[in-house]
């Protein structure tokens, strides 16, 4: 299992963000900071993904879609709320769209702040979920804990 | 101060908008957007209307509980500003093209303009929607139980070999979310009905509560992309409505940061494509002369995508000789290592044949669906709103890049020059950058209104304010140009193959986050 926390798989989803902190997620994955390099790759399928990237405050019309890509997403799972919006629903706060931020609709394990949240910083926010990653790893039932195929068949694919 | 616009309000009446949208359209006008505004116990409804450097507002003052006319069946391209008055407004739109039935965007709270209607709004008074449902033959209406319109992409015995395909809102080729129900015979797109509003956030009407010297912050935040035009074109909006002379020095930065914003979006653009028809290191390698331009916007803002640098009156930050001289390095090796991308894009076997004939917008379409910034010059019109002359435009040398195939490549291509003409631009506003103050003092409150017109990357947006003599703005609008591209999609879309899909939705560039707000 040591391999999910060396180079895991994140799915990024934009939820009602302003674009910023999503282009400094990409950021994140192409030349410059390329964390690609160790592994670590950016899966368009949320039943491949370890780490849930989310940013944005949330809008009603998302709650959905956001619970929907979380739900299919194999234990054990870690969610990143990406820059202020996410964190508290920053400056959208106040519209009368906006649920104020991840956790509104999901348990969010790492809040990376920031307006836009900087490249190191999503990395840094990263690093972080892999430790919370491992110990969620940990605290499953022996068998869910061999490795993701068995755990996915164990389950049905699904949390 | 921007001399462009020969700028008319005329009110008329609610009925009028129809035979007026006819005049227009005979005249070549085109329909540039539709807002709507509160005033006192009734919506005022601005249909605004440009040709080359006029622009026309039409207002009509419609009282609560009254329809207004669709002129759908003359702008098509209005269905989109239509639903979005049935939405946020209470406003019922008679013989809608395309009747979301208020429900356009999903909202927290309904009809947010207008509290009063409750949580009723206009929504629950039809079933959900199922839009463009009657041209796709009988059988695709279907209904359940209780005869409601079944959403498309859940309804089954969709007559002989159709089939409804959703795609998105979550999909690996797409940074932002949209939903497309894909109708396809085959292999073959018949029809796409776009549903957008999962950005919907209402920054708009956060204008209300902040000040407007502070509203700067959220207008940047429209976009992540473009923020600093976003940022510009707020300010511009608000300078003219309170008469504020902006110092030429802070006219030409805004200019070169809104070239280098330029450079920047396409760049990236550049690379997302290549990423759609799945050239994975061509996407690398734009995204890392991407990252060439961000360094200079960080050494000059301190930011990489969201920049503050814009306030009312100018800039905050002066740009010293230093800076001009990385800025000045950092175009040179743009121009030198986008070279072989540019070959690549244009020369290369696989992705020369994904792209040539793709996607074909004709001359006559583009103009018609409303089409803006490189998908219309792409389609051979050559319209550049910074052509009107706003901030330092009008003492630089340059000609809008225009492409006649309309297709996905001709697309590309003027990308690509356009990021050349932004590199010379840059050159030329810094050969002449005059020195002195970079910001004009603010003093007073807005008061009157103004709409302002730039061009972004994506193509011409447009800024509305109003103020009413205090701190906080009455009402502020901004159209964008992905909005405004969204009926060509559409319409582009139609007759693909299901696989060019991706990359169609990616050549116009789409940015929800600015079109939903
Ligand atoms: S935190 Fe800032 S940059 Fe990030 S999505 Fe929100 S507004 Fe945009």
């Amino acid at each position: 299992m040591a391999f999910l926390k060396r180079s895991p798989w994140m799915i990024h989803y934009d939820g009602s963000s302003c674009n910023g902190c999503d282009i400094e997620v990409l950021a994140c994955l192409t030349p410059v900071y390329d964390v690609e390099r160790f592994g670590i790759v950016n899966t368009g399928n949320p039943k491949h993904a370890d780490i849930f990237l989310l940013t944005g405050a949330v809008n009603e019309q998302n709650r959905e879609v956001v619970r929907n890509i979380y739900d299919q997403m194999p234990e054990p799972k870690v969610v990143v709320a990406v820059g202020i919006c996410a964190t508290s629903g920053g400056i959208f706060r106040e519209c009368y769209n906006i649920l104020g931020g991840a956790d509104k609709v999901l348990p969010v394990d790492v809040y990376v702040p920031g307006c836009a949240a900087r490249p190191e910083s999503i990395i840094d926010g990263v690093v972080k979920a892999l430790a919370v990653l491992e110990e969620k790893r940990r605290a499953l039932p022996p068998r869910a804990r061999r490795g993701r195929r068995a755990e996915a068949s164990a389950q049905g694919g699904n949390a | 101060m921007n001399r462009d616009t020969v700028r008319t309000v005329t009110a008329i009446e609610p009925l009028e908008a129809l035979a007026v949208a006819q005049h227009r359209r005979l005249g070549g006008w085109r329909l540039v957007q539709m807002h709507g505004t509160r005033v006192d116990g009734a919506t005022e409804v601005n249909y605004a209307y440009a040709l080359d450097g006029a622009l026309e507002i039409l207002r009509a003052r419609v009282p609560d509980g009254t329809a207004i006319p669709s002129i759908t069946g003359i702008y098509f391209a209005a269905f989109h500003y239509e639903n979005e008055l049935q939405d946020l407004f209470g406003l019922k739109v008679t013989d809608l093209a395309v009747d979301y039935k208020g429900h356009f965007y999903k909202l927290k709270q309904t009809t947010p303009y207008r509290p009063d209607l409750g949580v009723e709004g206009i929504g629950s008074v039809e079933a959900p929607r199922v839009p463009m449902a009657e041209d796709a033959e009988p059988a695709a209406t279907p209904r359940d139980a209780h005869g409601r319109p079944v959403p498309a992409r859940i309804a089954e015995g969709i007559t002989g070999n159709r089939t409804i395909v959703p795609f998105g809102p979550q999909h690996p080729v797409l940074p932002e979310p949209i939903h497309l129900d894909l109708v396809l015979e085959d292999e073959k797109v018949v029809e796409a009905i776009p549903s957008i509003g999962f950005i919907h956030r209402g920054l708009e009407k956060l204008v209300e509560k902040r000040d407007f010297v502070d509203y700067v912050y959220v207008a940047e935040r429209i976009c992540g992309i473009c923020s600093f035009m976003h940022g510009m074109g707020y300010c511009l909006a608000v300078e003219n409505t309170m008469g504020i002379e902006v110092p030429k020095r802070a006219d030409y930065l805004r200019t070169v940061l809104a070239e280098m914003a330029r450079i920047h979006n396409h760049t990236m653009w550049l690379g997302l494509v290549a990423d759609a028809f799945g050239f994975e290191s061509l996407f690398m390698h734009s995204w890392r002369v991407r990252e060439i331009i961000l360094d200079v916007f960080e050494e000059i803002t301190g930011g990489r995508v969201i920049f503050s640098i814009c306030r009312i009156g100018g800039l905050r930050r002066d740009v010293d000789e230093r800076q001009i001289d990385l800025l000045m390095k950092a175009l040179d090796r743009i121009e030198k290592e986008l070279e072989p991308l540019v070959s690549a894009f244009t020369q290369e076997y696989s992705v020369v044949h994904r792209m040539t004939g793709v996607g074909v917008l004709s001359k006559a379409e583009a103009y018609e669906l409303g089409a803006l910034g490189p998908m219309l010059r792409a389609s051979g019109w050559a319209l550049d709103t910074r052509l009107l002359g706003y901030a330092a435009y009008d003492d630089l040398r340059f000609a809008p890049v225009v492409e006649t195939a309309g297709d996905c490549m001709a697309r590309t291509k003027v990308r690509i020059r356009e990021t050349a003409q932004s590199i010379g631009l840059i050159r030329q506003a810094v050969a002449k950058l005059p020195p002195g103050e970079i910001a004009a003092p603010v003093k007073g409150t807005p008061n009157g209104e103004f709409m302002a017109r730039v061009e972004q990357p994506r193509g011409e947006a447009i800024y509305y304010v109003r103020g009413n003599g205090t701190r906080f703005l009455e009402r502020f609008r901004v159209r964008t140009p992905t909005f405004a591209n969204v009926p060509a999609l559409v319409k582009t879309l139609q007759g693909c193959q299901l696989a060019d899909v991706p990359m169609l939705v990616l050549t116009i560039d789409p940015c929800i986050s600015c079109t939903e707000r």
